[in-house]
């Protein structure tokens, strides 16, 4: 087991009128327990508002939790180190006035390790990118190539679990399957594990063994892909299948 | 029913000026459109899908410039009638729907007002009669509660509600053709599901012609009569449906099919 998560809640205070009076709360997440074992891939469907990405910053220690527990094993796990990150939008998780080189030698300056050229190109060798592209800003990449920047921003740290908060939404079709190939070629490599978050139940299906599916901030079901998505028990996971048909 | 053509590009390039550099955003695109006919445009960011469907009524955006080419709708070419001519076209014949729907509505009108708005600009009709309108598009649309809709500002409804909101707005003018520009993208797959119920049910009920723009081929898999694949710029395949999927024969509609993820 990597990662042990109980009764995780985060609750949002509703304040109504110019005395901004409290007028309740919106549980944003609410009362979810789960596990996550070492080189799994976890998916987390559902719709907007359902919680899945203040789930992700809670287990980064982004925000910080209402109540609940998130316990890491080994205990030593450093976040953010150890565990790593990959945004919708590419474009909004890169400093637009940073050349990309710079992007990807932070990291790894950070941790007072070696940032010299070839640990930079072996980075970008990872995910599939030239070194031509090192000396040129995010906006004049493709959105594609920025997502791969992002990656391998994330792996510089040499991370044992990603999450990856609909990773692949922002991209067009076939920019999506080649991202979702290198995520799995990388997955089996590195032995990473993943939470892989999404609204599009296909892909899930096509990447994660097991899957939580979230409503209004609770886990509704959750099981291995093949027993949710074949024989889905909760009303909630019907319509999704439904639709995503 | 398909009928005969409503709308025709001819061979149009458009061109954009971009830090001195000449880019060829559309070259030579040529596209028909038939009466009740509703047709996919397919292609990836910057293929040039959205500046062919903004040139149809001549809202491009200032940096792009169309060089060449003829779109004839009702015998006259749109992109050289005068601009009364076309302000009176845009928005009542031919009308658009967007991808964000609350940033197309304005953020400090009621929705009552924005869709009495076009009504009154284009049908003549008194602010009452307009105001009733309203009501009945919004029923139109299968909102509940319009009475309350009508008061209400795009912040306090939905995404998809403002996308129905926008489909009220466009259908107002009974237009015969309806652009719709990658409608559901920033929706979820539940409520993408119930707006194209509506748009579709209504495009049998009225009859007016669609074009649908989309990066997703397998969403106009489903209700498309034909499907045009555009890639840089160009249109590389144009066919009914059904060929496109079984006998596709550019290499980029073969790339697109195949990476369909399903369920």
């Amino acid at each position: 087991m990597i990662l042990e998560v109980k009764n995780l809640a985060k609750y949002y205070p509703l304040e109504r009128g110019i005395f901004k009076t409290h007028a309740g709360f919106i549980k944003a997440v609410d009362g979810v327990s789960f596990c996550l074992h070492e080189g799994e891939i976890l998916g987390i469907v559902g719709e907007s508002g359902c919680g899945k990405s203040t789930l992700a910053k809670l287990l980064l220690k982004l925000i910080e939790p209402t109540g609940g527990e998130i316990t890491f094993w080994p205990p030593v796990l450093r976040l953010r180190l150890d565990a790593g990150i990959v945004f919708q939008d590419p474009l909004l998780s890169l400093d637009p006035r940073m050349r990309i080189r710079d992007i990807l030698r932070e990291p790894l300056l950070a941790q007072r390790k070696n940032a010299d050229g070839k640990k930079v190109s072996e980075l970008l060798a990872e995910v599939g990118l030239d070194t031509s592209i090192l000396r040129r800003f995010p906006s004049q990449v493709s959105g594609g190539q920025r997502q791969r920047v992002c990656i391998a921003r994330s792996l510089a740290t040499h991370p044992k679990l990603l999450i990856l908060d609909e990773a692949l939404s922002s991209l067009d079709t076939i920019t999506q399957k080649h991202i979702l190939e290198l995520l799995t070629r990388l997955q089996s490599r590195l032995k990473l594990t993943y939470i892989f978050i999404s609204h599009n139940i296909a892909v899930v299906k096509r990447i994660a063994s097991r899957v939580i599916v979230m409503l209004e901030g609770k886990i509704v079901e959750q099981g291995s892909v093949d027993a949710v998505f074949s024989h889905p028990q909760a009303v909630y996971t019907k319509k999704l299948l439904e639709a995503a048909r | 029913m398909v009928g005969n053509n409503l709308l025709e590009i001819k061979n149009l390039h458009i061109h954009f000026r971009q830090q001195n550099k000449l880019i060829r955003a559309v070259e030579g695109v040529s596209l028909d459109i038939g009466e009740g006919e509703i047709v996919g445009l397919v292609g990836e960011s910057g293929s040039g899908k959205t500046l062919t469907a903004l040139s149809i009524t001549r809202i491009l955006p200032k940096t792009a410039e169309i060089v060449s080419g003829e779109i004839i709708f009702q015998n006259q070419d749109l992109l050289r009638v005068n601009e009364s001519r076309i302000e009176a076209i845009r928005g009542r014949d031919i009308s658009y729907i967007f991808q964000e729907a609350s940033a197309s509505l304005n953020p400090v009108l009621p929705i009552g007002r924005q869709i009495s708005e076009g009504i009154m600009l284009h049908q003549n009709k008194t602010k009452k009669e307009a105001g009733d309108l309203a009501l009945d598009l919004l029923r139109l649309v299968r909102l509940k509660r319009p009475e309350d809709i009508v008061k209400s500002y795009p912040h306090q409804l939905s995404g998809g509600m403002n996308q129905r909101v926008m489909i009220a707005i466009a259908l107002s003018s009974k237009p015969k053709l309806l652009i719709a520009d990658e409608p559901t993208t920033a929706l979820d797959v539940t409520i993408e599901k119930e707006i194209m119920r509506v748009l579709l049910e209504l495009q049998a009920q009225l009859n007016y012609s669609i074009l649908f723009i989309t990066h997703n081929v397998a969403l106009v898999q489903e209700f498309a009569h034909r499907i045009a694949i555009m890639y840089k710029g160009k249109i590389v395949e144009n066919a009914e449906r059904e060929t496109i999927f079984s006998s596709p024969l550019h290499e980029h509609t073969k790339e697109l099919i195949s990476a369909i993820i399903r369920l």
